[in-house]
């Protein structure tokens, strides 16, 4: 159900937790810890029930590029551009592994909804870990780098995209063969990647004005032209049937049904001053945050159009946005690395 | 809370001609400015900058159809994690391998919304060996590295006599002329000369209206590669030159001698002919005449619509030979200039000041390969609704 009066908001905590801009933000499963990096390389946790910053430290010198959180326990994983992963388990005392994965940037890791692999692009090199963090595959695209990856919603198989190309490889199974992969030619570069819920397409951000669909087996295609260049970031809603997007200044709202048929199908919600930095959905209620990066906060619900529901601003900014699983919080991160947790009723 | 953009310099060269040196001295000057730099290469001299980036060169088409709209992926990425980390620095210098396209680099930073908004070019600077250019001069990726240049350093010149140097300057200047060349001993430059050029900024080219009026009119009676005689010459043939016993009898009275790169005895001092004949090269033989520099100097008014019409074709047609363009247009019914400039078939133009009582003068300039100087003034006189006089 979504929301339908306006949000009651205040600010739950604030903490000045990292030296520098928050790079990632991210509740862990039951919403116990939350997890900031930065981009100077620094990893934080705080315990939120306990209102305690419980971790603190730099994992990658060089700079981090992104952190995730194991679906189910409470192992934290950065990524960085020393070429390494970095694994913290907070329910063990925090103690800690290290897995060398490459000379490139380590841009992604990411566990399966199931949680037994996790997955780490870097350069042209796709590696599958398992829970024990020993190498189970290997990938190498001879070709182009990596741009993303994402895990399909039924944890076994992937995509990456890179350029006018993504790949879905199946991880290994018990009766199936291993190393299958179809490769799916595109007419763009993929810049970001998100599979619908129902695995029936995976859109597909890419580095010009265009949003493309394909299924998953590369059968049926479609592409929309934005009005901006470069999507940054690709959510679906969980009807399935719409997707947001941000590029440049714009939050674009796509009904994916039309879009299909050719007809008019999206609304922008466009800021005049600034890029739109961040935007993250509720999982249930499905309301919609986004963040430019002057520090303005929207709130926004979508009936039969996007609907306004609260504006607020935050001084110094915005750089990332992420809401806890229970849907009652929205922890904020800025770019000066401070971490602001607003409650929302 | 708004920002100026930050300022980009692309730094490009042949492998040797002292890239690494000179990035070493700009960083260690006394400059004020904290620099971010992004290299291509790990080079055998280290860099003395804690915030240096090793790129994975990775170029590819931007999916438009069109070739030479090429953008590096690995560069995106790069400037913006940089961009999130810009409270470390307020500069970024681009160093990239020997054999680079600076295009791509430069069609990154205008491809990208973000990346738009937040960078701005500042100067193409290319590095030039004197000493061993020549074995390089006519290669694409020297001229194309000349051609985007906004300042070129013609680094050991020690190394050469200084009609050589004054060879090469006329062989640049033939491809490039709106481009400042110094001379240079192991990279040693005013650091004043290679920062806050401003090439990006179309405002800093409409404060610079003079220099366009200048080098258009130069350009608009005839193409410089054209024009400098003693090295381009149109009326006849240089396969028929032979060195040191070159025929002036064939020149036309046009012929600068006093000008040329050639090894002339009457121009050296006694006792180093021989070595000066044996150093001195003839770059009009080694230019690749199809890289050139065309201006256009008209009056009157231009159609929007048409010009619209007209960069689109012109782009699509020429974009891959059209390296760099700049101009300052008069368009019909609007008071004010109309500023732009463009790589390959990327372009970014911005509304200038009012003309007020000063002439509506339409001032182009095209770099690029196998231009055709009357074609493209023709076609762009057509665009004129409201032809005037010069004053």
């Amino acid at each position: 159900m979504a929301v339908l009066r306006p949000p009651i908001i205040h600010i739950k905590a604030n903490y000045s937790l990292l030296d520098e801009y928050v790079i990632d933000l991210k509740w862990s499963a039951n919403g116990n810890w939350l997890a900031a990096g930065s981009a100077s390389g620094e990893v934080a946790v705080i315990d939120f029930p306990k209102n305690q910053i419980v971790y603190q430290k730099n994992h990658h010198p060089g700079g981090l590029n992104c952190i995730t959180w194991h679906p189910k326990t409470a192992i934290l994983s950065s990524a960085g551009q020393d070429g390494k992963v970095k694994i913290l388990d907070l329910s063990d005392g925090a103690t800690g592994s290290e897995i060398k994965t490459s000379q490139s940037w380590v841009e992604k890791v990411l566990w399966n909804p199931k949680g037994e692999y996790f997955l780490t692009a870097a350069g042209k090199q796709l590696q599958l870990w398992d829970k024990q963090y020993l190498l189970a595959q290997e990938w190498n695209q001879s070709d182009h780098m990596i741009m993303d990856v994402a895990w399909l919603p039924k944890g076994n198989s992937f995509v990456a995209g890179s350029h006018e190309k993504l790949v879905i490889h199946s991880i290994p199974q018990k009766d199936l063969p291993s190393n299958q992969s179809t490769t799916i030619s595109i007419p763009f570069t993929a810049k970001c990647l998100a599979p619908s819920w129902d695995q029936k397409w995976i859109a597909v951000g890419c580095l010009s004005e265009f949003l493309f669909f394909t299924r998953p087996d590369g059968t049926d295609q479609f592409a929309l032209k934005l009005p901006s260049t470069s999507v940054n970031q690709v959510i679906w809603m969980s009807d399935n049937l719409h997707i947001l997007a941000t590029a440049g200044n714009d939050l674009v709202v796509v009904d994916v049904k039309k879009a299909y048929r050719d007809q008019p199908c999206y609304e922008i919600i466009h800021d005049e001053d600034s890029p739109m930095i961040a935007m993250a959905i509720q999982p249930r209620k499905q309301l919609i945050a986004c963040a430019n990066s002057l520090g303005k906060l929207g709130l926004w619900t979508l009936q039969k159009r996007m609907i306004p529901l609260l504006e607020e601003s935050i001084e110094n900014g915005i750089s990332q946005l992420s809401w806890s699983p229970n849907e009652q919080y929205l922890a904020v991160g800025t770019p000066e690395g401070r971490v602001i947790v607003l409650a929302i009723q | 809370m708004d920002r100026p953009p930050i300022p980009v310099t692309i730094l490009t060269g042949f492998l040797g001609a002292g890239k690494t040196t000179l990035l070493n001295k700009i960083l260690t000057a006394h400059h004020g400015k904290k620099i971010a730099v992004i290299e291509n290469e790990f080079g055998e001299i280290g860099i003395d900058q804690d915030l240096v980036i090793h790129a994975e060169e990775e170029i590819f088409e931007t999916s438009n159809g069109c070739l030479c709209c090429t953008v590096r992926g690995d560069l995106i990425r790069i400037l913006n994690h940089l961009l999130k980390r810009r409270n470390r620095f307020d500069y970024i210098l681009i160093e990239t391998t020997g054999l680079a396209d600076p295009a791509p680099i430069l069609q990154t930073l205008y491809f990208d919304e973000n990346l738009k908004q937040m960078l701005q070019l500042d100067a193409v600077v290319t590095l030039v060996d004197c000493k061993h250019i020549e074995k390089h001069f006519s290669d694409n990726e020297v001229q194309q590295q000349i051609a985007f240049a906004d300042v070129i350093l013609l680094n050991k010149i020690d190394l050469v006599t200084p009609e050589t140097i004054h060879s090469l300057e006329k062989a640049i200047h033939g491809i490039n002329p709106s481009a400042k060349i110094l001379r240079t001993l192991k990279g040693d430059v005013s650091m004043d000369e290679i920062f806050n050029i401003g090439s990006g900024s179309l405002d800093r080219l409409e404060e610079k209206e003079n220099e366009l009026l200048t080098l258009t009119s130069q350009l608009s009676l005839t193409s410089i590669s054209d024009s400098t005689p003693d090295h381009f010459h149109t009326n006849h043939s240089h396969t028929n030159h032979s060195h040191p016993d070159h025929d002036h009898s064939k020149c036309g009275s046009d012929c600068d001698h006093h000008s040329h790169g050639h090894a002339h005895p009457l121009e050296t001092s006694a006792g180093k002919t021989d070595a000066l004949n044996e150093s001195l090269t003839d770059y009009r033989v080694l230019h690749n005449p199809a890289v050139s520099s065309i201006g256009i100097q008209l009056p009157g008014d231009i159609d929007m619509d048409k010009l619209n019409d007209w960069l689109s074709n012109l782009l699509a047609e020429q974009g891959e030979n059209i390296y760099r363009m700049k101009g300052i247009l008069s368009i019909a019914d609007n008071n004010h200039r109309l500023i732009f400039q463009g790589v390959h078939m990327t372009l970014d133009s911005a509304e200038g000041s009012e003309w007020g009582e000063t002439e509506r003068l339409n001032k182009l300039v095209f770099i690029g390969k196998n231009l055709d100087r009357e074609q493209l003034t023709n076609e762009f006189a057509r665009l004129i609704t409201t032809p005037k006089k010069h004053r």
